[in-house]
């Protein structure tokens, strides 16, 4: 019958309590769970909301084509998220602001979130509507590539300690990165056409009427709510992480 | 046994300007690297078995009835071709770890660029010695006739190979820094790689089934812009890996 | 059509909950940031 809603719980309790148990009365700390992350749950309950009850099922495909609705914004956060991690890469190696490299940090985790979600939902919307699992599909499978780019992106900048040159290099891996898509996307277009799979239905741009139309702008202003708020959370982390190590590197440096 | 050697600065002709140009200066370093490895050939055998013993693994994990062997070798080869190659890659910027070396050459008047060009250009002979020999053990472990499309052949090499040297010694060079690198720079590379594999490996399955040449001309030329592109962003963003 | 309805279950449910669990690591990797924070800050000023 009706799904219950996996929305997102309010837990501004939890995150005024961030602010209260600051040690130092003196600098209070903004919460994390702040109103960008409240506004952006409330819209993404919102989107559920409009999803499962105020908008038709789709006929041929039924229920399961409401996946798309989560899809496809997910998709284009995830593909939003790279594109200002390679902006902010060039902008670090050009200005060498150390602010720019924090917010690439903070999408390209953010992103891999997203891609995570495509990656999931897209086998589960496929098996019953494709009748299998994977398909090495050219959106997918570029999605896949871009996964890949994201975890490497993140483990490199795990495997080095020194802020400076963990930026720097990230940096040159978020913009050639960015180089490789296109490529990707060309090998496997060329493939695809050269290879045809087998396809039971292709519900690929279902000219969609008003009502999914909406709901599909709805639910992907939501979801860019959701991009937003969590990369200024994750922002500030990073901000928190890096005061955290330059105050253990100055305290190593004074004994 | 230490791969490197005792640090010192590359011998620049007396007559040379002070500044090298900027091709002598990498064939310099090249030829510093391929004096190293010449010495011990250690790494260019071990890369050398490693492609036949993958061959041979390859073969055994095979049901010859449910696939022809033109269907998988090209395959094969092109896979073995790629992980035989990062082995070569690991030691470009590996043996300047050893006694600083890599500060010695850093502190040779050679612009940055040259040290990219020259180790990119013997990771190249590297990749390309491996290959004369693992492509011949294609054509014998797997019965496909590699010798009738010789030619092609070698110019698919050449490309696939320009490309994989491109991004990996880029990527030597920001691993060997890191604390994984032996994880790092497979999994920084591969994902790159993939466009390389597969024009190389459809556009030899093509041939070898006899279509027309033609047929191969658009994965090649994937192949030749992401050599263009790639050669071009790893060379310019070299300077930025270097720790000085 | 109904057959379908457990996909369309499974993939909200399993999307929500990657989003809130990645929200939920965001607060405790801040909790334990601020806690080193905190404790590094008092042992300074106690010097």
């Amino acid at each position: 019958m009706t799904t219950p809603i996996t929305g997102r719980p309010s837990t501004s309790s939890a995150g005024g309590a961030d602010a209260n148990t600051a040690g130092d009365g003196a600098r209070s700390r903004p919460a994390l769970i702040d109103g960008w992350i409240v506004a952006a749950a409330l819209a993404v309950i919102a989107a559920y909301v409009r999803i499962i009850w105020f908008t038709p099922p789709e006929a041929t495909q039924g229920l399961a084509q409401k996946i798309y609705y989560l899809h496809l914004p997910a998709a284009l956060n995830a593909y939003l998220a790279f594109g200002v991690v390679f902006v902010t890469s060039i902008v670090y190696l050009w200005l060498h602001e150390e602010r720019a490299d924090l917010v690439a940090e903070s999408s390209a985790e953010v992103g891999l979130l997203f891609t995570t979600v495509v990656l999931i939902t897209g086998p589960i919307w496929a098996k019953p509507i494709w009748g299998t699992w994977w398909t090495w599909d050219a959106r997918l499978t570029l999605t896949l590539f871009l996964w890949f780019i994201y975890a490497g992106y993140l483990l490199l900048r795990g495997a080095i300690v020194e802020p400076s040159l963990r930026a720097r290099y990230s940096a040159v891996l978020g913009i050639l990165g960015a180089l490789l898509i296109p490529f990707i996307h060309m090998s496997v277009y060329l493939f695809r056409t050269l290879h045809p799979m087998p396809i039971v239905l292709k519900p690929d741009r279902p000219s969609l009427p008003p009502e999914m139309l909406h709901t599909l702008i709805f639910s992907f202003l939501a979801f860019v709510l959701v991009y937003l708020a969590l990369v200024r959370a994750r922002y500030r982390l990073s901000l928190e992480r890096v005061r955290l190590a330059a105050l253990e590197g100055s305290l190593e440096g004074g004994r | 046994m230490s791969e490197s050697t005792v640090a010192r600065p590359i011998a620049l002709d007396a007559d040379a300007p002070a500044l090298p140009g900027l091709l002598r200066a990498s064939w310099l370093v090249a030829q510093k690297d391929l004096a190293i490895e010449f010495r011990t050939r250690t790494a260019f055998f071990s890369a050398l078995v490693f492609a036949l013993l993958g061959l041979t693994i390859f073969y055994f994990a095979w049901d010859p009835t449910a696939v022809a062997s033109i269907d998988l070798a090209p395959g094969v080869l092109w896979v073995i071709f790629t992980f035989s190659g990062l082995l070569g890659l690991q030691r470009s910027f590996g043996v300047e770890q050893a006694d600083r070396a890599m500060d010695a050459l850093l502190a040779a008047p050679v612009e940055r660029e040259a040290i990219y060009l020259g180790k990119a250009a013997a990771n190249f002979l590297f990749v390309a010695g491996v290959q004369v020999v693992a492509i011949p053990a294609v054509a014998l472990f797997y019965n496909v006739p590699l010798g009738s499309i010789w030619l092609s052949l070698t110019g698919i090499a050449v490309l696939a190979a320009l490309g994989i040297v491109a991004v990996g010694t880029l990527f030597s060079a920001m691993a060997v820094n890191t604390r994984l690198a032996e994880l790092l720079l497979p999994m920084l590379s591969l994902p790159f790689f993939v466009p390389i594999v597969m024009a190389a490996a459809q556009t030899t399955s093509r041939l070898l089934a006899g279509r027309p040449e033609s047929e191969a001309w658009p994965w090649l030329r994937i192949l030749l812009g992401f050599d263009l592109v790639f050669m071009l962003a790893c060379a310019i963003a070299f300077p930025y890996t270097l720790d000085e | 059509m109904a057959q379908t309805a457990g996909y369309y279950h499974a993939a909200y449910i399993v999307a929500g909950t990657l989003y809130v669990l990645y929200t939920l690591s965001l607060v405790i990797r801040r909790r334990r940031v601020l806690q080193r924070l905190d404790a590094l800050e008092r042992s300074g000023t106690e010097r």
